[in-house]
Formats: C-alpha cells, structure tokens, sequence
C-alpha cells in the first residue's frame, strides 16, 4: 500500500468553517490533492454545531516543490496573519488495533 | 521617614502596569461605559430591577453581639444587607491582555473588600455578596483592565485563553456568549456569564489594537517583553524558586542563583 504524503497548514489564527471550506474548494481542484481534512476546536453558536479551523491536513500524491508552491500560494491569498507548513503524516490511513476491537474502518 | 509600597519590582512596562493595578491609591482609567442594567444581564444572577434575596436579615436587626472586630471593621453594602454570595469570573488571553489571573488575584486583595478570590491557569473567579459582585464587576469591566477581545466574561466553559485568536483577533469562546460586529467595529455581548440570551446585545466597545495591549499588558511574553529583560523581576522570581524549593533546608548556607 503506497502511503501517501500529508502537509500539515498551521494558520497562526483559528479560523472560520467560511474561510476553511474556500481553502478546500481551491485545493481539491488540483489533481494532485487526494484528501483535505480539516481539524479544531468546536463552538456552539445558536444551537448549531460549529467548529473553527486550527489544522488543514492536505494528502497529496507526491511531494515536490511545485506543490509546495501551490500551496502556498492558496494558503498566502486566505491566511494574511501567517501559517506554518510541515510535511509528515498526520491522519490514520490504515486500520489500527482498537478499530479492529470496535470494528470500525 | 514614611515607607512607600513598591507593590511588584522592576522597571519594565509590565511591572509598571502591575505597580498601577495593585496600588490602591491608583484610580482604574475608566475607558468604557457599560449600564448597571447590563452589568446585571451579562452576570445573569437576577432580573435587572429586581430584589436581592437574601440569606440572612439585615444585620442592623440582627442584634449582633458586642464584638471589637465587628465595631473595628465596616460591613461591605452586601454584608449589611444580608445578600446571597454571588460571583463574577473573568478569562484572559495568553495573547497581551491587559492582566491575567495571578495579577487580578493580588489587584483584588489590595482593592476589595469582602470577598473571595480564586486563581486559575486561565481564569479568575470572585465571590462577593451580591451588590458587591455587581459593583466589582461594574469597575472592572469599564476599567482599562478589560479588553473586548482579549478577555471575557464567563461563568462555564471558559476553555480558550491559551488557544490562537480568531480572524479577528477575538479570544476563543466555544458558547460564543460575544460576536464581532464586522460593521461597528465592536463586540457584543448575545449571551450572559452562563450562555443564557440576553434580551438585546450589549456593546463592550472596539478592541485596543496590538500596540495599545502591549504597552497595557502585565504578561511578559517571548514576543513581547521577556522576563530576562527585567532583572529585577528574574531576580524576585529566583528568590521566590530557592525558598520554595528549600523551604528553609540549610539554612546557614547562601542561597546560590
């Protein structure tokens, strides 16, 4: 099983459900983006669920530095107050020993 | 030769601006306006205009024994009346607010009278008979030891002073008891302490831009003023860490920092 790279954005803000949903719509039309998740903290505001964004996990296909640049560049249009970039792996991508237990995939 | 108090040492904008809050004699800029109405709705203990219950009668028909203490000191308004205990809690941003707990802690000791402080990492609670609380609460929300954005009023879910602002440099608030008005500029509170609606939403005024917090704060930050800048602060933190970690052990021997 080929493992795919993720880039990790850290927005040195929390930002909106607004402005994470447009960072995902500008990155998933690129072929090379597999999956975006997103992750943080969440709000309840007039008993609807909420959440604000503190992490964007974006697997790619293959890491190189036009997609770095691409990246970056999305992430230079919506996040102005400054972001970190990290490469790794930071979501689960195979089944782990509790998922097997609680027979979840 | 009278001693004059220097409350906290140091010479640094946040040892100053802990010098200003803890002395008494320092009156607290007044830099908003908020009603007592509204003071009363954001603690949301009772109905503005309503009655303060009470736990015990006044004390002038209590017939209190005869007592030096109780001649010597003059009961709080609250005391004298017999309110409930009630309390006030406030939450401070990492991010340059204008006091975190530890301070409030030691503001409200030199500043108050009958109450009951309590510090946490984050947040800063008080208790006070009733009309106390609310003339606490009053003070300190108008003073310049709040900020709009950097701290709030809040009685649970307090989660969020260590967490990044948001995009506009709001602190995090998971009930989101205040919004921004993007057109006034201003944030307001829809919730009171506890995240109950208020009938209409009551402004707390803009935020101090970044500037304005860091010459107002009394937190020494990486990014802003560190502590090592200030040797006489180290030097009080240092003593304060030898006699905590000896606690007197050796004694004879010279505390080595």
């Amino acid at each position: 099983m080929k493992i795919r790279p993720e880039i990790q954005i850290f927005p040195f803000k929390l930002i909106s459900k607004e402005t994470a949903d447009k960072i995902t719509d500008e990155l998933t039309r690129f072929d090379f983006v597999t999956n975006v998740s997103v992750h943080g903290p969440s709000v309840n505001s007039n008993e609807n669920e909420n959440y604000m964004v503190g992490w964007i996990w974006i697997e790619v296909e293959d890491n190189n530095e036009d997609v770095q640049k691409i990246i970056k560049d999305v992430c230079d249009e919506f996040l102005p107050f400054g972001y970190n970039i990290e490469l790794g792996r930071f979501t689960k991508y195979k089944k782990g020993v509790s998922d097997y237990i609680n027979e979840r995939v | 030769m009278g001693y004059k108090a220097q409350f906290h040492p140091g010479t640094s904008d946040p040892s100053k601006n802990r010098k200003k809050y803890m002395d008494p004699a320092y009156k607290l800029q007044k830099i908003r306006s908020v009603s007592d109405e509204d003071v009363v709705r954001v603690l949301g203990h009772r109905q503005p205009g309503e009655d303060y219950k009470s736990v015990h009668p006044p004390l002038e028909e209590m017939g209190e024994p005869e007592c030096p203490i109780r001649e010597l000191v003059e009961p709080t308004p609250g005391a004298k009346a017999g309110d409930r205990i009630r309390y006030v809690q406030f939450t401070d941003s990492v991010y340059f607010a204008p006091i975190s707990p530890y301070q409030r802690s030691w503001m409200y000791s030199y500043r108050y009278r009958g109450m009951d402080s309590g510090t946490l990492s984050g947040r800063h609670v008080v208790e006070a008979r009733e009309r106390d609380v609310e003339a606490i609460a009053k003070e300190l929300i108008e003073s310049e030891t709040f900020d709009a954005a950097r701290t709030g009023i809040r009685g649970r879910t307090v989660h969020g002073h260590a967490l990044r602002l948001d995009e506009n440099g709001i602190m995090f608030d998971a009930m989101q008891r205040y919004v921004f008005d993007k057109s006034t500029g201003e944030v307001k509170y829809v919730k009171d302490m506890v995240g109950e609606p208020v009938p209409a939403p009551i402004s707390v005024g803009k935020p101090l831009s970044e500037n304005e917090l860091k010459t107002r704060t009394t937190i020494y930050r990486a990014d802003g003023i560190t502590i090592k800048q200030d040797a006489e602060v180290l030097q009080m933190v240092q003593n304060v860490h030898w006699e905590r970690s000896f606690g007197g052990f050796e004694p004879f021997k010279e505390a080595k920092f």
